[in-house]
């Protein structure tokens, strides 16, 4: 159970979105963006975060759908199962967030800007070098995606995370290892992408938020060595095991991906 | 623009029945469902979204009744246990000891029907995928797979005859 009332809205616009988000908050209420839901109402329910109002935003046209004319041009308000039958090079890599039929309620946008610290769904975004369409006061506004992200999205208060564009011209290998076989957060997932003579490497649940680099060589060493001061104990496990099974499933991607 | 606000009075369409109810935006379909409709055959149970007891289909895809607000489901198609009628799917349960204390069986059940009307052909792996998402705390799950299993088996049996469509016989 909620144990706290708040006001529901379902805008029909990204402009009505946002100036209904900047009206409520010049009134001095809290507001909450709304995509799928999972992450806020559990944490509604926890009491952990409270709110006057929800913003549910899957009625503005674009949120939900997938164009895959040019490039993958992909709803944030999508699902990951429907993101994952649309894009199959992104279904491994979200098979383990949550389950098949929480996949049918969390959204790629959710899991982005979502309060915990996981954001898998970046992995391949960042590796891909995806890029993001928001809007806030001045419109719509295209970014890379690696130039906005630093242990998060760096939105502003009330931008709305509108597409995520993305084209699968990298080489890319995921490893995944969790502390039980079946649905669990990560002790470290890697996603592991090549392009030419370049390396990308993103990683989730091996630090406290997601971590991406790119490398111009291929040595085991020398991304260990990078990523090792990110690593964060855990219940799940302590640094020096995820360390360790990074180092082996670097070993695994860079054989995969050299063949 | 959709605004919600204290008790409203909202139309929800359940197993092809249209339901005219008095909600509150902070209410979860499950809550809902159970306490103001009276559909009790979805199950209250981790209220988390990790056991599946609550599965319910919204537009044929299975959701996690106690993640949803009531008022997200406003102009959905819900099905619920109730909406099930001797299906293949059922009888497997029954047939082949599919349940012990049946607290699980009524998500697993609902999740199975999804699946298989989304994929008779579904392999196991896929079978894993789909109903990793509904957790039997009796560790009954050897019966739940043979009954799924079974209604598979009875669904592709038709199909390979010819007699119906798979949503038919499911």
């Amino acid at each position: 159970m909620i144990n706290f009332d708040f006001d529901y809205y379902r805008p029909d616009t990204l402009k009505e979105a946002h100036d209904l988000f900047v009206r409520l908050s010049h009134k001095g209420q809290e507001v909450i963006y709304y995509a799928g839901g999972t992450e806020v109402l559990t944490a509604f329910r926890k009491g952990s975060i409270k709110s006057d109002a929800v913003i549910d935003l899957k009625a503005v046209p674009g949120m939900t759908s997938i164009d895959k004319s040019k490039e993958y041009v992909i709803g944030a308000c999508t699902s990951l199962n429907d993101v994952s039958q649309a894009c199959p090079e992104l279904g491994p890599v979200f098979d383990g967030i949550g389950d098949h039929t929480a996949r049918n309620t969390i959204t790629i946008g959710g899991n982005i800007c979502g309060r915990l610290p996981y954001k898998e769904v970046l992995l391949p975004l960042l590796a891909q070098n995806a890029k993001v369409v928001v809007y806030n006061s001045s419109g719509l506004r295209e970014y890379d995606l690696r130039s906005i992200f630093s242990k998060k999205l760096n939105l502003a208060k009330g931008d709305i995370l509108y597409q995520i564009k993305i084209n699968f011209d990298k080489l890319m290998v995921s490893y995944r290892f969790s502390e039980s076989a079946k649905v669990d957060y990560p002790l470290v997932h890697l996603l592991f992408a090549k392009e030419s003579d370049a390396y990308f490497v993103a990683l989730s649940g091996y630090g406290s938020y997601p971590i991406f680099k790119s490398f111009d060589t291929m040595s085991r060493d020398r991304m260990l060595s990078f990523f090792k001061p990110y690593v964060k104990d855990c219940l799940k496990g302590n640094g020096a095991y995820k360390h360790a099974l990074l180092s082996d499933a670097l070993q695994k991607a860079m054989e995969e991906i050299d063949g | 623009m959709v605004k919600y606000s204290g008790y409203m009075e909202i139309n929800l369409r359940i197993n092809q029945v249209n339901h005219s109810v008095l909600v509150k935006p902070n209410e979860t379909l499950l809550h809902v469902l159970r306490e103001k409709i009276g559909y009790t055959g979805t199950k209250t149970s981790c209220e988390n979204g990790d056991c599946g007891a609550c599965t319910v289909l919204v537009d044929m895809k299975p959701v996690k009744a106690c993640m949803l607000l009531a008022v997200e489901c406003v102009e959905k198609s819900i099905m619920t246990i109730e909406g099930l009628n001797d299906t293949a799917i059922q009888r497997a349960f029954v047939d082949h000891g599919g349940f012990q204390c049946g607290y699980c069986t009524a998500g697993f059940i609902m999740n199975a029907y999804a699946m298989l009307l989304s994929d008779p052909h579904i392999d196991e792996q896929g079978k894993m995928k789909w109903l990793d998402a509904n957790l039997c705390r009796c560790t009954g799950y050897e019966g739940i797979k043979d009954a799924v299993d079974a209604a598979q088996a009875e669904i592709l049996g038709h199909q390979k005859k010819g007699l119906v469509e798979t949503a038919n016989i499911l």
